[in-house]
């Protein structure tokens, strides 16, 4: 996604800003959270004093208004003159609104009468001469009824005490709401880990002193505790002991809740200005960056742009001394410098260009294929005579893989190459070797004889192997040839040398045998044996003869001409015979077909045939010739196929080798004579033959003479 | 038709202005009537109470009664607003001439001891005397040593006058017999208290005091003023006491004495009142009526009832 530099710069602004924003808003808001906290501390201190205070004004108030009610005229005279009922509703009466519990007195007699009319009953007489009942007191008291703070005075008159009037005030929930409401902060009275009274309501009641026993431990007087989900500030008072023993723990639950509201309303706030802020910054960033920022480096982009497209004359207005100011110098020092290079390149390229075609028309031109791999064994050069040589065999030869090409040679060339590749990568060796691409049936086979060298770069580092080819297939069949014709003249000349000493005694037999033949008369038994002798020693007469045709070097006669020509009077001469033996002879070729041939070693050839194939069938059968060229082929093929008995393998080898006969009275010489014309006119010759079907002769002979 | 149709609407006006005159009527009789009494008698709520329904029944009417105590001549102090006045026997009643005509009727009220039924009940069998009037309070001071089983007023000028007059103040010593067999009012009270019969607090009491403790239970017995009337009707005594009965103060002689103030009923002229006459006769034998005077109660709260309460707390009689 593409996103402009203003929208990065203000996004980054954005980010960066806000982070501050955030952190300093939440430092500020912790700064302010631990502040207040050690404000609810002081003021839980502050109510801890005001507590005791209150505590105190209770205490004094309770034993004034006991004495008050102690000295009242209608309580001494209704104890004193013993009407108990009248003081009991007196005392209701006294107690009636004001808060308090219950007024009891107990009267020397030992009657104790209570504004409770359940609570009055026999208590025992005083012991008048026990001085402390003349003496007052305050005291916690807590029973079943609850906790109550209790004054008691003396009742006196006439200084003679009557009785004891204790006046009780029940710290119930009630009163320490009142207690709650004036410190305007939750109050609860705990004793033997029991809550006994509480401003506190629900579970948040019975919680803050199983939290406090919990915390226990800590021993910490003030505390943070969660009631009624919500937080409190607790602080603890360990207060007075009982009239039974226990001490009287306070506790004071400052509500952080509406700290926390402001805290959280001022976080808020803050939020709420910084983000104004971050939007005015963000508006000022958004104009002052167009004006200043965005509007000049959007004019250097379309500098660039212009640059991009070529136009290298280009030079920016520059009227700052800012960072942009800089950055369009730069830019003019640039475009001037990119145009400098952009010429000089110019030059390079066209020199390399230039190289390139030179490299090319050289590799184009030779006549050796040039193949390179580079490391990861692919092909990356492959220059014409290597597309010409091979193209046909692996098609498109680049990008091809070493694998690949090494896959379609077969075994023995494989070998070969890859040894030679070994070779190269450990000893650099110049190790030649021969590949064979088997070009088809009729295409025959193509030799290639290479070597690989590593190339290198500038360093001296390989970075591939280069192949060079080279097409050896025409030395390789010259080389084949001269080899044949090497054993056949070996075989003529020794032929010929035995013919000139066969030739004489057979002469001298030949003259002796028909002296004998005249001698002797026909009617004579060894008349028949002579004749014999004759005949056969005429026989090895001709034998000698061919075998010195064959051994005897002779001139050649090739032209132009039309293939029927060449085959019409080839024909006429063995269609007598064809006839005697039954057999039918076929003839296919075009009638404009042209041969460049010697044309009576041609007819010698189709006539060693023709007579072969006559004698290969055994009663009836057909020999077909046929001749023909294939489409730009620079080859004219040539057939003579029969329908007799055919051969083995193992013949079909031999078949062109002199003296090889399997006939009774062949010479063995006129298949070889006929390998020895087509030889003649640089083309070769294949037999094919199974047997029952019969045998067929191919022969190719070049459309026109080389060279 | 049109004549018809003006009729109905006559009829329906007459017959709506029937019904607003017939209720301002019945709101004028449903109204309290107030009245009010002018006596030098300290009457306690309870009292007031009992006049006001004693009038009210008499009236037939709700009343509403407003006290005005005086201890002074009338025409000082009086300046009456009200429906109705109960002047006490005795004041003058020139002033009110003018706008009051006298109804000639009258309330007549009788100071008699109220005490507890259960009280009453030893009496049973026995002499209505101040022996056994004194036997009984021994009883109940027996059962609770602690308290007082007879408290008065003696602090109320108008209880020492009524008491004075069943038991003249005679002069002589504090004989050591009990006190019903002492003879004068102030030695009576006096060894009655000694006794622990007689709350010592009475002599410090009012009649608001000494109704609140026997109203409290803290005493059996006490003596105020009520309407003749409840002399025979149980049923306004329990209205007024809870039970409780009256009775004549026992003295020695077993006769019944009884301190007697009537209230005569003046009507503002403009009202209308038919009052029915009391014509209750009380059935008491050896009953004996002494009607108060303002005048001669008045002088004798100036000069006697000093001297005599002072005796009563000193205890400091004449040889």
């Amino acid at each position: 996604m593409k996103m402009s530099l203003r929208f990065k710069v203000i996004s980054l602004l954005f980010i960066i800003i806000t982070s501050l924003a955030l952190v300093i808003n939440e430092r500020s808001t912790a700064l302010i959270y631990e502040k207040t906290q050690e404000t609810f501390q002081q003021r839980l201190e502050q109510l801890g004093e005001s507590v005791k205070s209150y505590w105190e004004s209770e205490r004094n108030l309770l034993l004034s208004n006991a004495m008050l009610y102690a000295e009242s005229e209608k309580i001494v005279n209704y104890s004193t003159y013993g009407l108990l009922n009248l003081l009991q509703k007196e005392m209701q009466s006294m107690i009636a609104k004001t808060g308090f519990h219950d007024m009891q007195l107990i009267l020397k007699t030992g009657r104790l009468i209570s504004s409770e009319p359940e609570l009055c009953r026999e208590v025992g007489v005083l012991n008048l001469k026990d001085t402390r009942l003349n003496l007052a007191q305050v005291e916690l008291q807590y029973g079943d009824e609850g906790l109550f703070i209790c004054a008691e005075v003396p009742v006196q008159k006439m200084g003679e005490l009557i009785g004891r009037l204790s006046l009780r005030r029940k710290l119930d929930d009630t009163r320490v709401k009142r207690m709650s409401r004036n410190l305007q902060a939750e109050v609860a009275l705990g004793l033997r880990e029991q809550i006994v009274a509480s401003s506190l309501q629900d579970k948040a009641r019975e919680d803050i002193v199983k939290e406090h026993f919990r915390r226990n431990e800590i021993r910490d007087d003030i505390m943070k505790m969660t009631l009624n989900a919500e937080v409190f500030s607790v602080g603890r008072l360990a207060f007075e002991k009982t009239s039974e023993g226990d001490f009287l723990i306070i506790y004071i639950a400052v509500s952080q809740k509406k700290m926390l509201s402001l805290v959280e309303q001022a976080r808020s706030q803050n939020l709420s200005v910084t983000g104004w802020a971050l939007l005015i910054t963000l508006l000022f960033t958004v104009v002052f960056s167009e004006r200043v920022l965005i509007s000049r480096i959007r004019a250097i982009r379309d500098g660039a742009n212009l640059i991009a497209e070529g136009n290298l004359d280009l030079q920016f207005k520059i009227v700052s001394g800012d960072e942009i100011g800089d950055l369009g110098r730069s830019f003019n020092r640039m475009a001037s410098s990119l145009k400098s290079n952009r010429d000089r390149l110019g030059h390079y390229i066209d020199r390399i260009e230039n190289l390139a075609n030179y490299i090319q028309n050289i590799l184009g031109s030779l006549k050796t294929c040039v193949i390179t791999w580079n490391m990861a064994g692919r092909i990356e050069t492959v220059n014409a005579s290597a597309m010409n040589e091979l193209g046909e065999y692996y098609g498109n030869l680049e990008g091809l893989t070493l694998k690949s090409f090494l896959k379609k040679l077969k075994p023995a060339s494989r070998s070969e190459m890859i040894v030679a590749l070994r070779e190269i990568n450990f000893k650099e060796s110049d190790r030649q070797f021969d590949i064979e691409i088997d070009l088809g049936e009729h295409a025959g086979i193509k030799v290639l004889q290479g070597g690989f060298s590593v190339l290198r770069d500038n360093t001296g580092k390989p970075y591939g192997y280069v192949l060079t080819l080279s097409n050896i297939t025409q030395r390789k069949i010259i080389e084949q040839q001269l080899y044949h014709a090497d054993k056949l003249s070996s075989i003529g000349q020794l032929s010929a040398s035995v013919a000139h000493e066969i030739k004489n005694p057979l002469a001298s037999i030949k003259t002796l045998g028909q002296l004998l033949q005249e001698d002797t008369p026909p009617e004579d038994e060894r008349r028949e044996y002579i004749d014999v002798i004759v005949s056969e020693v005429n026989r090895l007469n001709g034998v000698v003869e061919q075998l010195l045709k064959y051994a005897r070097p002779e001139g050649s006669s090739f032209r132009q001409q039309l293939f029927s020509e060449v085959i019409k009077p080839v024909i006429a001469l063995v269609n007598h015979e064809a006839e005697r033996n039954r057999v039918v002879l076929k003839t296919e070729f075009a009638s404009e077909l042209k041969v460049y041939v010697d044309s009576e070693k041609i007819k010698q050839v189709f006539l060693n045939l023709i007579f072969n194939g006559m004698q290969a069938i055994e009663n009836t059968g057909t020999v077909t010739i046929k001749a023909f060229q294939e489409p730009d082929s620079p080859w004219v093929a040539f057939e003579v196929a029969d329908s007799g008995r055919g051969m083995p393998e193992e013949i079909c080898k031999k078949v062109f080798e002199p003296f090889f006969t399997t006939k009774q009275r062949g010479t063995g010489l006129g298949l070889a004579i006929v390998k020895k014309i087509i030889d003649l006119h640089g083309g070769k010759i294949e037999v094919k033959s199974e047997a029952g079907k019969g045998t067929t002769f191919s022969f190719y002979l070049p459309n026109k003479q080389e060279g | 038709m049109m004549l018809k149709r003006n009729n109905g609407k006559l009829l329906l006006s007459i017959w709506l202005l029937a019904l607003l005159i017939a209720s301002a009527h019945a709101q004028t009789a449903n109204e309290a009537l107030r009245a009010e009494l002018v006596s030098s008698i300290d009457f306690v709520p309870e009292i007031l109470e009992m006049i006001r329904r004693h009038i009210s029944s008499k009236l037939s009417r709700r009343i509403s009664l407003i006290f005005h105590p005086v201890d002074r001549e009338l025409q000082e102090v009086i300046e009456p607003r009200t429906s109705i006045l109960l002047l006490e026997q005795g004041f003058s009643d020139s002033l009110i001439k003018e706008k009051y005509h006298d109804s000639g009727m009258h309330i007549r009220l009788a100071w008699v001891l109220v005490g507890k039924k259960e009280f009453f009940a030893e009496f049973k069998g026995k002499d209505y005397n101040l022996e056994t009037f004194s036997n009984v309070l021994q009883h109940k001071k027996a059962q609770s040593p602690d308290t007082f089983p007879w408290f008065e007023s003696l602090c109320s000028k108008n209880t020492l006058l009524n008491f004075s007059r069943i038991f003249p103040v005679s002069q002589g010593k504090l004989t050591p017999r009990p006190f019903y067999e002492q003879r004068g009012l102030i030695k009576i009270l006096y060894r009655a208290m000694e006794e622990g019969l007689l709350n010592p607090l009475s002599v410090e009491a009012d009649q608001l005091l000494a109704t609140k403790v026997f109203v409290a239970n803290d005493s059996f017995c006490f003596t105020c003023w009520v309407p003749l009337d409840y002399l025979l009707d149980e049923k306004l005594v329990h209205q007024a006491f809870g039970d409780a009965e009256v009775r004549p103060f026992p003295n020695q002689s077993g006769t019944a004495e009884i301190p007697v103030l009537n209230l005569h009923i003046w009507v503002r002229n403009d009202i209308e009142q038919q009052i029915a006459s009391d014509t209750l006769e009380l059935d008491f034998s050896n009953l004996v009526v002494l009607n108060r005077d303002f005048v001669s109660d008045r002088e004798w709260m100036q000069k006697q009832f000093p001297a005599i309460y002072d005796m009563l707390i000193m205890g400091e009689f004449q040889q």
